[in-house]
């Protein structure tokens, strides 16, 4: 028995954690979903904004991240178009600013201006220098928006003189540059809060700057997204998503345990009983 | 069900299993479909890339006479020399350039933001558990990475409640990739469930 699980074909694990996924999305279960507190203060900060106050949200992701980022950013951009915020749009990932011109299509900024409520400025080159640059001079960085457009004297940007004017910017972020160097160039500098959606890999490195208050909000990947879509009760493809979650996790925790059971027991086994390897 | 009749959506599906596929062996779809999107995303990049020197370089010095412009064009042009043997050295003129203002640049920031600021986070007052899991496990991993003496005694201890603590912390980073990859997974499913078969909402 415990040859043949040794031995056992990696792929049936596939299939299972494939199955735990797939399932669960076609009859959902309805577990619970819990809601971070780092999700709920950038709720709260962004439900106590003002109307037309401008946020930068700079999709700072490739299209292989943004699978587990989209529901955050789709409940952001909701929770803003509720609240009338204006949007800046940007990016610093060559494919972030295509990413965010689906992801404002898809959203309720679709029925506001464009160029009055919110604008998608483009890609600007460079990672770092690219943000210094555009945090000493946003029109100069970005003369043309994504549509090819002049951006001087758009509506959305009147007012607008620097990013020190921003009331919040937020990075849509799968690495770098990400969060640590906005944080650099912009947060701690010019004193901008500073909040992200975030893939659930760089969790772990970005909580300290939660703990150092140099982000005063996170949407931590799938999750966090779920969790966004509760509070602003507009449930979608983040709570679809979480059952999917919580059943392959249990999944994955049980091939874990299986995998340390066949490890321990193997360990007290006679060596020739083994098999295979040298004696 | 509705199966999706978009050319757009069929591509993307089929390319998504072809990916998929590899998880059952290699085979000559997922090579197909690997090779289609590295094209594509360099072919992206090289278009907004062009897009940026014409809006941030070439138009306004032609247009508004900012000739100061051409510093950084020549310098961007000098890093193809690279590719011809006898002014190979060219390219390291830019590359230093690159180096220079890169380094200099987030060096500020990261002393600022990363070492100062993140220290400060640490002094904390100890009335709550919170703070004090902070305090000691700050103070332990820091021990571990004290090489002046030997780990031994009181100091070995404290060094070996450092190396849990990191264990925990890999812990926590493996148990967020795993929440984040099959995040992934389930947007392509739900990509593949909803949009192409149409078997969910």
């Amino acid at each position: 028995m415990l040859e043949k699980l040794e031995k056992m074909d990696r792929r049936l694990i596939y299939l299972v954690v494939f199955l735990s996924l797939t399932i669960p999305l076609i009859w959902p279960i309805g577990l619970p979903v819990s809601i971070g507190s780092e999700t709920r203060s950038l709720y709260e900060l962004i439900d106590g904004l003002p109307a037309r106050t401008p946020v930068i949200v700079s999709f700072d992701c490739s299209p292989g991240g943004y699978g587990e980022l989209s529901s955050g950013a789709m409940a952001l951009l909701n929770h803003m178009a509720k609240k009338d915020l204006r949007c800046i749009g940007m990016g610093f990932f060559d494919t972030g600013p295509s990413l965010l011109e689906g992801a404002l299509a898809s959203s309720l900024y679709k029925g506001k201006t464009y160029g009055t409520d919110y604008v998608n400025l483009g890609y600007l080159a460079g990672g770092e220098n690219g943000i210094s640059a555009m945090a000493k001079n946003i029109l100069g960085s970005f003369p043309k928006d994504f549509r090819g457009a002049s951006t001087a004297g758009l509506p959305v940007l009147q007012g607008i003189a620097g990013v020190k004017d921003m009331a919040l910017v937020v990075t849509v972020s799968s690495g770098t540059p990400g969060v640590a160097e906005w944080i650099r160039q912009v947060g701690d500098p010019l004193k901008v809060p500073m909040a992200t959606v975030l893939v659930a890999v760089n969790i772990p490195n970005m909580t300290p700057y939660l703990q150092a208050k140099q982000l005063c909000g996170m949407i931590p990947s799938m999750k966090g997204g779920a969790g966004y879509e509760a509070l602003i009760n507009m449930k979608a493809l983040g709570t679809a998503g979480m059952d999917a979650q919580s059943i392959s996790h249990l999944a994955i925790l049980f091939f874990v345990i299986l995998g340390n059971v066949i490890y321990f027991a193997g360990r007290n086994k006679p060596a020739a009983a083994k098999g295979g390897g040298r004696q | 069900m509705s199966v999706s009749t978009s050319a757009g959506v069929w591509i993307a599906s089929l390319a998504t299993l072809a990916i998929m596929s590899f998880a059952y062996k290699d085979n000559p779809f997922y090579r197909l479909v690997e090779n289609l999107y590295v094209g594509v995303s360099a072919g992206h990049a090289i278009v907004l890339g062009w897009g940026n020197i014409r809006d941030l370089g070439w138009t306004p010095m032609v247009q508004k006479g900012q000739w100061i412009l051409l510093i950084p064009m020549i310098l961007g042009i000098l890093l193809y020399a690279r590719y011809f043997k006898q002014v190979f050295w060219i390219s390291r003129i830019p590359i230093a350039f690159l180096m220079g203002i890169g380094t200099g640049l987030s060096i500020s920031g990261i002393i600022g933001s990363q070492v100062v600021t993140q220290a400060k986070a640490n002094i904390v007052a100890l009335n709550n558990w919170d703070n004090v899991v902070i305090v000691l496990g700050t103070f332990g991993v820091l021990s571990y990475f004290f090489f002046l003496l030997e780990h031994k005694g009181v100091g070995g201890a404290v060094a070996r409640f450092g190396r849990y603590v990191m264990m925990v912390a890999f812990g926590a980073a493996f148990g967020s990739t795993v929440m984040g990859r099959m995040s992934l997974f389930i947007a392509r499913l739900q990509y593949l469930l909803a949009n192409w078969l149409g078997v969910i909402k």
